[in-house]
Formats: structure tokens, C-alpha cells, sequence
């Protein structure tokens, strides 16, 4: 017993040490590639291609609707008023049961057009297609569909729609910044390789202020979770993306945003409906479906903030964010574990699979154990307190220290806040995850983990959702339960 | 100095007698404090870079907007001494950062929608001495710098010296010899072309392609473009090539026309180059090609296909039509079908044979197809 309990303890030990390693490693290489968009891409190459509409490529920006009757209106509002030659907005109403397509149709003046629909990608059956009599929203589609219960099924229908070689794929929920689309079209042209994919920085719009869907003012959140999510996703984009994307080795473009290539969009079978992580499932098909066919491909992580999407506001609805995303993340290894070690997927299967296995997917349990192992320690007296405390002490640096580096590489790639003493916020909040908000992950992974193994609750889940919209002087907060089948 | 000599082998010594997990793991960590104290600095820097380049740019901005905004849409012609007295320019050089901030808010000056004086925002560079700082800039052996005075020089435009631009043609750095490629396109009054033999660069991408369009376009105020088919013919890279003959259409270079249908019948080219061609041609309104891209279809990917449809539509004509209805009556992919509806509809001026094939159109796919172009709804 003793043995095997010094072989477990070796093996913990060399697992951080390892996770140190990698984070430093892609501390670097983030700052490096962030130092190196920041020079190649500036507002001159932006402003060029957005004089030169004949030559700059159009996109297509899909977001599907479920229930959106609190945040719809503005927030196409804000996506047609993105800065970009070349682009349509595609709205895929999704069966929704409140007010949602009549406020459409009576906001964007809407009529049903003949639109020869065809199916390149399954989903559930589309009943119409709207556009608008007003030139103003020409750029504006709607397509409303049969519910399919799930985003993915309504982004196939978007893409059975959308004109444009490339998309975006966002949610309805999410507010762009206005020059999204010539920065994440901009590492496209500039590449003599297939680009199949760009990813760019999401942060949370809990207390941002908004104007006829404008962020005006951003402001770190004042909630507890959006706070810690905000540091998160700074460590996720800017630090981990950024780093793997030097070698080309992302492995998931996130589902809130993304720029992806259509036709091997289509090509790999589009999104699957039925998997609970359909953004890293879709991005592993593309890059298989690219190796399968012998291509050279890359996918792109930019380090700007171009979407902005609502934080969970509250513990349950974090329960039911990180649950899903546990289901997601270990139905993709059973979906894709033809991928695992295989030589053909190349740096997929090599390097990517293996880490987002080890690293990612069994973070939690080694965690949920460490802690098991360690009650067992403490209840025999064999725990050396001198050797705790410092390896407690190295593993609470390794978070805050990594939380800080993201928060700098923010500060280097765009002064958001106002005021320094806003970032002061997310350090001091950064302090505190270990013991607060990390603990809640853990246990909401395993959560997924335990869901998917048993087959239970297999909803995507409510989400609480607050309109963003503002009044000049004070917040107006509407509120609304939707319930996202 | 004894006594941190002591305390150095004490330490030491202290290190050594820990087992190894213990002394990876305080090596660790004191990497990752020198890390997180080494981010705090930096963004103590930040910080502070960030509010010296906003006190600069508003001190800037309050000592010349007004005074250069009077300079540059003067409607009088000034001379340079009377610009170097209306900005109260005194006999003090001035300092480097300062001749940076008021390049670009002359820049961003003249992009308002106003009349701009072009004499005298000449003259204001040169009493600045505005190039030579830039020409310096490009000449640091920092990428940052060179960078950005690439960009300015581009955005100065007029009088930027090409043979400072030019030695950045042959940099090591990708981004910025392609840049200066383009640039140097833009300004040089003497072989501004020659970066278009050879494939522009052996890393010729889209975004090259947006510089040269630019650049091209640039040049083509002043004076016709020489033919691009002279470039098509020495060209190996077919990106390259598909690049320059959509450029031949867009600058509406018909003389290069017979050229193209030559490339288009050689067995031989490239599909991307084909489906340019043919694209170009209907562009360029050739209704020459029309037998030639007729005859071509049935031996071409559906990429070539697809574009010669698509120029059909621009090129019109009986011809055009008779092809256009024959391949409605072939073809088995919706999404051909919608584009040889489309391009029907454009060419059929009398609207019957577009109107014969709705009243015959069986299927409700095809019936959706004659509605949404009918009704208007249909872009190509």
C-alpha cells in the first residue's frame, strides 16, 4: 500500500510539474505570436481592405435564436451595423415559442421570400425565409425552422442558407465588436495555407455599458463568476490559443465565436446535433476531414476581443455550463478516439489529443482523488506538513501566477477597462480562484463526466439571461428564463 | 560581503541536502515568482508607455490641430516660410517622438472629408522634414520601426522616396519585404513593375494581393497600366496568375483578351487560371470568348464551369442564351441550376425563354428558384 501510494504521489508530482512546464512554454509562445499579430496587423491593413470592397471576401454571420425576445432586436441591430464591405447577417430562428420572429418581422420589416433552400448539411426541416423590403436591412436573412434542440442543428440550416465561402458562427446573445470581421479576415488572406478556421478573445458583457448595441464602456464584471470566467477565458485565449496556435495545434475554435471555412464546413458533415460539444467536435472533423484528404490546412487564434458574451450569473446555471461542457469533452474521446496516437492525424493526434486528454479531460479526476488521497493521508498521520504547505504554495503560484500573465498579455494587446484599477479587480479575483471558483469546476466536470457515463440528464440546460440593453442614464435590466431545450 | 557569502553556501548547501522532488519544486517556483513579478513590471510599463503616448499625442494635438488644419485647406497657396510661421515653428529641432505624432495627425487630418490643399500639405511634410524622419525610421534594424514607417510613407503617399522603400524589398521579413513590394509599385516613377516578374514573392498570398490591387489602382490614376499579360505569360506561381488576370478584368485591359482565350484552350492550364479567365472575360463584356468558353465547358471541372456561366451572364447575347437553356436542361446540381436561372434571366432581355422554362418547371425546388429570381430576390 505504501508503495503504491509514493508511486501515486511521484506521479502527481511530475504531472504539475509537467503542466508547468507546458504553461510556461505557452506563456511564451502566446506573447510571441500576440507581438507578432499586433505588427503584421494593424488599423492601416484594416482600413485597406475595408476600402477595397471589390476585393475583400464576403462572410457570412450566422447566429442562431431560441427564445431571444429580450436581446433579438438589438442585437442584430448590432450585428448589421458591424464595419465590413462584404457581409450578410444570418438569423436562424429556432422553433422559438415567445415573440422572437415577430419582433423580427415587425422590427426589420420582413416578408417571406421562395428562397431555393437546399440541404448541404442536415438539420430539422426550415419553414421560411424572410428578408427585408427595407434596403437598409438588406443584409439581413431570417430563416425560421423547426426546432432541433440543439445549436448545432440550427447552425447547419444557417449554413444551408449562407452565401459567403467563410461564416462566423455566434450566438444571437453575443455583441461583436464592429471591426470583428476584417480582423479575423485579415490572417486568412495572409496565408498561402488553407485557413479553415480563426478564433479571437471572448470576455464577458455583465456591466459593459451598451449603446444601440455598442459596447461603450467596458467594465470588468461586478457578479462573482463572470468576474473569475473573465480571467479564465483571458488564461484560455490569450495565453493557451495563442500558444498553440504558433504550431497549429489548436483544438477547438470556441462555439461562441468563430470564422470557419463553408465548403470543408459542409465537406466534414457540418455540426452534429447530437454532441454536446459541437464547436471542438466540428473543429477536429474539419482538421480530419482536411488530413483525410491530404490538404494543407492552419487554424488561427487572434489575440482582439472581437465577441462579448453574458457570464453565468449564478452558480446554477455555472453548474449547468461546465456540466455540459464535462459531457461534451469526454463524448469527443469517445466520438473521435480514432484520432488518439493515430499517425495520419498528424500533430492532432500526436500532440493535441493526448494533451486535451490528459491535461483536460483528467485534470478533474486527478484533482477529485489528490483530495481523496490526501483526507486518507491525514487520517493515517502520514502527511510531511513542511512538503505540503510548499507544494500547495506551487500549485496556488502556478494559477495566480498564469492568471497575471493573461491579464498582461490583455493590457498588451488592448486597453479595455477604463482604468488600471479595474484589472487590479481580476488579479485580486484571480488570487482567490483556487478556493473558490475552481473547486465548483472540478465538481461540475465530474458532474458531466458522471452524466454522460450514466446517460442522464442530457438537456442542454437554462440559461438566465439579462438584455444588455441601456437607458442613458441607468441600467435597464431585463430579465428572462430561457429554456434552451 | 563575507556575510552574503556565507549565507550563499548556506543556502547552498541547504538546497543540495533536499531531496530532488523538493528542489524541482523550489527552482519551479521561484521561476514562476520571477514570472509573476517580471508581469507585474511589465504591466507597470505598459501602463506607464500607454499615458506618456497619450499625454504626447494630446500635447500634439493642442499645440498644431488647429494651425495645421488652417495650413492644409487653405485655399491659398503658402510658401514654406509662411508655414513654418503660421505653425510657429521656431528654430529648435524637433524631437523625434514629437515629428511621429504630428506625421499621423496630419494623416488622420487629411482623411476628413475636406478639400485638401495638395501644395501645401507638401510643403508642411517638408518644413516637418517629415520623409527624411520616416526614411530614417526604415532604415533601424527594428521590424517595429520599420514597420510602422513603411505604413506611414505608404499613407504620406506623393513623395515618398522609393529608394529608401526599396531596400526593404530584399528583408528577410517576410510581411515587410512584400509591403515594401507593393509600396514600391505605388511610388516609383522609373520600373515600379519589376516586382511583378518573378511572382511578386515566393510568399505571394491574398493579402498581397489587396496591396498590389491597391497599389495598381493607385498608379492607374495617373496613367494607363502597361498590359498585365505580360506578367501572366512569365508567371510559374498560378495563385499569382489567377491574381493578374482578374486584375486584367477589373482594369478592363481588352487588348489582353485573345491572350486568355489562348490560355483557357490550352489543355494544359491550371483549373484556377481557367476559371479566372473565363470570369474576366464576361467581365470585360469580350463577346468574342463565347464560342471558345462554349466549346471549353463540357472538358472542364465544375470550378470552370460554374464561372463560364457566371460570364455568360455578364456577356449576353443569343448565344449566350441557347448555352445558358441547354445546360438548364443538363444539369443535376440545384445549385448550377440556380445560377444558369440567374444568368438566364440577365441575358434573357424578353423574358421567354426564361418565362417558357417557369411555365415547364416541375418541382417545387424549381418553382422557388423562378419565384425568387422573379421577385427580384436573387443576387449573383
Amino acid at each position: 500500500m505504501e508503495g503504491v501510494a509514493l508511486v501515486y504521489q511521484y506521479l502527481i508530482f511530475f504531472y504539475s510539474f509537467l503542466m508547468t512546464v507546458i504553461y510556461i512554454s505557452l506563456a511564451i509562445l502566446g506573447y510571441i505570436n500576440i507581438v507578432r499579430n499586433k505588427r503584421k496587423y494593424t488599423e492601416k491593413e484594416e482600413e485597406d481592405l475595408k476600402m477595397l470592397p471589390e476585393i475583400a471576401p464576403g462572410i457570412s454571420v450566422v447566429a442562431p435564436a431560441f427564445n431571444e425576445e429580450v436581446i433579438i432586436i438589438e442585437n442584430v441591430r448590432s450585428l448589421l451595423n458591424l464595419d465590413y464591405p462584404n457581409f450578410e447577417v444570418v438569423i436562424v430562428n429556432d422553433g422559438s415559442k415567445d415573440k422572437t420572429l415577430e419582433l423580427l418581422i415587425e422590427e426589420f420589416e420582413l416578408i417571406e421570400i421562395p428562397f431555393p433552400y437546399i440541404q448541404k448539411v442536415i438539420c430539422q426541416p426550415v419553414k421560411k425565409i424572410f428578408r427585408s423590403k427595407n434596403e437598409k436591412f438588406r443584409r439581413l436573412t431570417i430563416v425560421d425552422k423547426e426546432n432541433g434542440g440543439t445549436k448545432a442543428d440550427a447552425m447547419n440550416a444557417g449554413i444551408n442558407v449562407a452565401k459567403y465561402d467563410y461564416f462566423i458562427n455566434t450566438d444571437v446573445d453575443c455583441l461583436l465588436a464592429r471591426d470583428t470581421l476584417t480582423k479575423c479576415i485579415l490572417p486568412v488572406l495572409d496565408s498561402k495555407r488553407r485557413v479553415i478556421a480563426v478564433g479571437a478573445t471572448m470576455r464577458m458583457v455583465n456591466n459593459c455599458e451598451v449603446k444601440d448595441g455598442v459596447i461603450t464602456r467596458v467594465r470588468p464584471p461586478k457578479a462573482f463568476i463572470p468576474t473569475f470566467q473573465e480571467t479564465e477565458y483571458l488564461r484560455s485565449y490569450l495565453l493557451a490559443k495563442m500558444g498553440w496556435s504558433m504550431f497549429n495545434l489548436i483544438p477547438n475554435v470556441s462555439g461562441g465565436f468563430g470564422l470557419f471555412y463553408k465548403p470543408v464546413t459542409i465537406d466534414a458533415g457540418g455540426y452534429d446535433p447530437l454532441s454536446h460539444a459541437e464547436d471542438m467536435d466540428m473543429t477536429l472533423r474539419m482538421v480530419a476531414n482536411m488530413r483525410d484528404n491530404k490538404q494543407k490546412y492552419r487554424i488561427v487564434q487572434i489575440p482582439d476581443t472581437c465577441c462579448w458574451t453574458e457570464g453565468p450569473p449564478n452558480i446554477k446555471v455555472l453548474q449547468r455550463q461546465r456540466s455540459r461542457w464535462g459531457r461534451g469533452l469526454l463524448q469527443i474521446f469517445v466520438v473521435h478516439r480514432k484520432l488518439l496516437f493515430n499517425r495520419k492525424y498528424g500533430r492532432m493526434g500526436f500532440w493535441v489529443m493526448p494533451y486535451a486528454l490528459v491535461f483536460e479531460f483528467m485534470a478533474p479526476i486527478i484533482e477529485f482523488f489528490g483530495l481523496l488521497f490526501m483526507i486518507f493521508l491525514l487520517f493515517t498521520d502520514q502527511v510531511n506538513f513542511n512538503t505540503f504547505w510548499l507544494m500547495l504554495f506551487f500549485v496556488y503560484l502556478l494559477g495566480v501566477t498564469i492568471s497575471l500573465v493573461a491579464i498582461s498579455f490583455d493590457i498588451l494587446t488592448k486597453k479595455h477597462y477604463n482604468s488600471y484599477r479595474e484589472y487590479i479587480r481580476l488579479v485580486i479575483f484571480s488570487s482567490l480562484e483556487a478556493v473558490i471558483y475552481h473547486p465548483l469546476i472540478v465538481i461540475f466536470s465530474l458532474n458531466g463526466y458522471i452524466q454522460f457515463l450514466t446517460r442522464k440528464d442530457f438537456s442542454w440546460g437554462a440559461m438566465t439571461r439579462q438584455g444588455f440593453k441601456q437607458s442613458e442614464s441607468e441600467t435597464e435590466i431585463l430579465t428572462t428564463a430561457v429554456n434552451k431545450k | 560581503m563575507n556575510s552574503i557569502k556565507y549565507y550563499l553556501y548556506y543556502f547552498e548547501s541547504k538546497f543540495i541536502g533536499y531531496p530532488f522532488v523538493i528542489r524541482v519544486t523550489l527552482f519551479l517556483i521561484v521561476i514562476l515568482v520571477l514570472i509573476y513579478l517580471g508581469s507585474m513590471v511589465r504591466i507597470l510599463f505598459i501602463a506607464k508607455k500607454r499615458n506618456q503616448f497619450e499625454n504626447r499625442k494630446k500635447q500634439i494635438k493642442e499645440e498644431y490641430e488647429t494651425k495645421l488644419n488652417q495650413v492644409l485647406f487653405s485655399e491659398k497657396n503658402l510658401s514654406s516660410q509662411e508655414i513654418e510661421k503660421q505653425l510657429n515653428i521656431n528654430s529648435d529641432p524637433i524631437k523625434e517622438w514629437g515629428k511621429s505624432y504630428i506625421s499621423k495627425l496630419i494623416l488622420s487630418l487629411i482623411n476628413q472629408d475636406m478639400k485638401l490643399n495638395v501644395r501645401n500639405y507638401k510643403q508642411t511634410l517638408k518644413v516637418f522634414e517629415l520623409h527624411a524622419y520616416w526614411e530614417d525610421q526604415l532604415r533601424n534594424k527594428n521590424v517595429k520601426d520599420e514597420g510602422t514607417a513603411l505604413r506611414i510613407l505608404d499613407d504620406m503617399s506623393e513623395d515618398a522616396s522609393s529608394n529608401a522603400i526599396s531596400n526593404k524589398t530584399g528583408s528577410q521579413n517576410d510581411n515587410l519585404r512584400k509591403h515594401a513590394k507593393s509600396i514600391f509599385m505605388k511610388f516609383d516613377s522609373n520600373d515600379a513593375f519589376k516586382f511583378l516578374e518573378d511572382d511578386f514573392d515566393k510568399d505571394f498570398n491574398s493579402l498581397d494581393e489587396v496591396r498590389i490591387h491597391d497599389a495598381l489602382k493607385e498608379k492607374s490614376k495617373s496613367r494607363t497600366l502597361p498590359p498585365l499579360i505580360r506578367w501572366v505569360n512569365t508567371a510559374k506561381n498560378e495563385f499569382f496568375k489567377s491574381f493578374l488576370i482578374q486584375e486584367i478584368g477589373y482594369f478592363k485591359q481588352i487588348d489582353c483578351a485573345e491572350k486568355l482565350i489562348e490560355i483557357f484552350k490550352e489543355p494544359l492550364s491550371n483549373n484556377l487560371v481557367k476559371s479566372q479567365i473565363a470570369k474576366t472575360l464576361g467581365v470585360m463584356d469580350y463577346k468574342a470568348a463565347i464560342p471558345h468558353l462554349i466549346e471549353g465547358y463540357e472538358s472542364n471541372p465544375q470550378e470552370v464551369q460554374e464561372s463560364v456561366i457566371h460570364a455568360m451572364g455578364e456577356l449576353g447575347g443569343q448565344d449566350a442564351l441557347v448555352f445558358l437553356e441547354k445546360i438548364y436542361h443538363e444539369t443535376h446540381n440545384k445549385e448550377t441550376l440556380i445560377k444558369v436561372l440567374q444568368n438566364i434571366y440577365l441575358v434573357d432581355e424578353s423574358k421567354i425563354v426564361f418565362n417558357k422554362l417557369k411555365s415547364t418547371s416541375t418541382t417545387d425546388f424549381e418553382k422557388s428558384i423562378f419565384n425568387y429570381i422573379d421577385q427580384g430576390f436573387s443576387v449573383r
